[in-house]
């Protein structure tokens, strides 16, 4: 479960082109400031920015919630959505939804496993297929991260979003498709050279149909 | 063999431009580890099986390999000593087209010095600059 942050924002200049756009976005970002956005319980969006440090420290200690506050106004919001540049370096544009302490929203958060599969021993590997996951909680009750446990998975088990109910932690759920794969144990492959082959070239064929998908 | 595409509707294709940077296709999706292209390009079938090459051997024994570019475009040349005219050249060889920022690469299920060592050796063979990316954390 993690804490809010607290974070001190700023409005963006409403007098420039209500301080929105590119050119504004871009100025912002010069100045080491990353554009955001306020939006929920229908009131109207409030367009702010906020300090790149604030928005590493949130990436590092993997928040969700957030206690936006600005010209003694306060909201707590959880990140809605995440724009990266092209290379995956920086963070250009947050979105924030307005929540209330007692409601119920949806959050991402990452999966990770726990353990040493049994049947790694026996010639097995482990793969994860899905890497994070949908969950409905209220705001305070977000978890940073679901830990699988994967330690008692023989070669051929497999753990499905619907064995998570153990796992998740108290007032979590999740909408997930229950017969969704999350991790399994798969048997090794022979090692020679052919097999090897044969398998890069079925991932790159399976490629173009996965990133459509994406 | 190197990757090519099984049917074509055309066999040879305008030369064009590589513009802009890749807005998909540019984070790891499959993987943990992957190795992402910083300009634009193009990466032969050949560099592709190369590559393809030195990273089944890093996984081997526990990991997976995913190959996040296909050479779908036919690159044309005419023969030495051949006087102008006479038409577009035979295809020479395929390639894949990459923008900044498109991962070529990735893998999963080996650590990551071993994962960096096999990218270094890749990176080394490919006609554009590359650097090593890992998943993005989830907000």
């Amino acid at each position: 479960m993690a804490e809010a942050v607290t974070i001190q924002v700023e409005p963006r200049d409403p007098t420039k082109n209500k301080g929105t756009g590119s050119r504004v976005a871009r100025k912002l970002r010069a100045q080491g400031r990353v554009p955001a956005i306020i939006y929920g319980h229908k009131l109207p969006p409030v367009p702010i920015s906020l300090a790149q440090d604030d928005v590493a420290m949130m990436l590092k200690k993997s928040v969700h919630l957030a206690q936006l506050s600005w010209d003694g106004a306060t909201e707590l919001a959880v990140v809605r959505d995440v724009q990266w540049d092209h290379l995956g370096k920086e963070i250009i544009h947050l979105d924030f939804l307005r929540v209330s302490s007692g409601e119920t929203v949806e959050a991402e958060v990452a999966l990770e496993t726990h353990g040493e599969p049994v049947g790694l021993s026996l010639g097995g590997r482990l793969e994860q297929l899905v890497r994070s996951l949908k969950i409905k909680a209220k705001p305070t009750a977000i978890p940073k991260s679901i830990t699988i446990e994967v330690g008692g998975l023989n070669v051929g088990d497999a753990i499905l979003v619907r064995d998570l109910k153990g796992m998740l932690p108290e007032g979590v759920s999740t909408d997930a498709d229950e017969s969704i794969m999350l991790v399994h144990v798969v048997e090794k492959k022979a090692g020679s050279a052919a097999a090897s082959a044969a398998e890069g070239e079925a991932a790159a064929e399976g490629q173009a149909e996965g990133e459509t998908s994406a | 063999m190197a990757m090519m595409p099984k049917r074509v509707k055309y066999r040879k294709s305008q030369k064009g431009r590589v513009k802009g940077n890749a807005t998909r296709g540019n984070y790891v999706a499959f993987g943990e580890y992957g190795l992402q292209s910083l300009e634009p390009g193009r990466v032969s079938a050949e560099v592709l099986e190369a590559s393809r090459m030195v990273l089944s051997r890093a996984v081997r024994g526990g990991g997976k390999l995913y190959i996040r570019v296909f050479p779908h475009k036919s690159i044309t040349s005419i023969p030495a000593e051949t006087r102008m005219g006479k038409g577009k050249g035979e295809v020479d060889y395929w390639a894949a087209i990459v923008k900044p920022g498109t991962v070529l690469f990735e893998v999963a299920g080996i650590p990551e010095s071993r994962a960096r060592a096999a990218f270094a050796r890749v990176a080394y063979k490919m006609p554009v600059t590359c650097r090593f990316v890992s998943r993005r954390p989830t907000l």
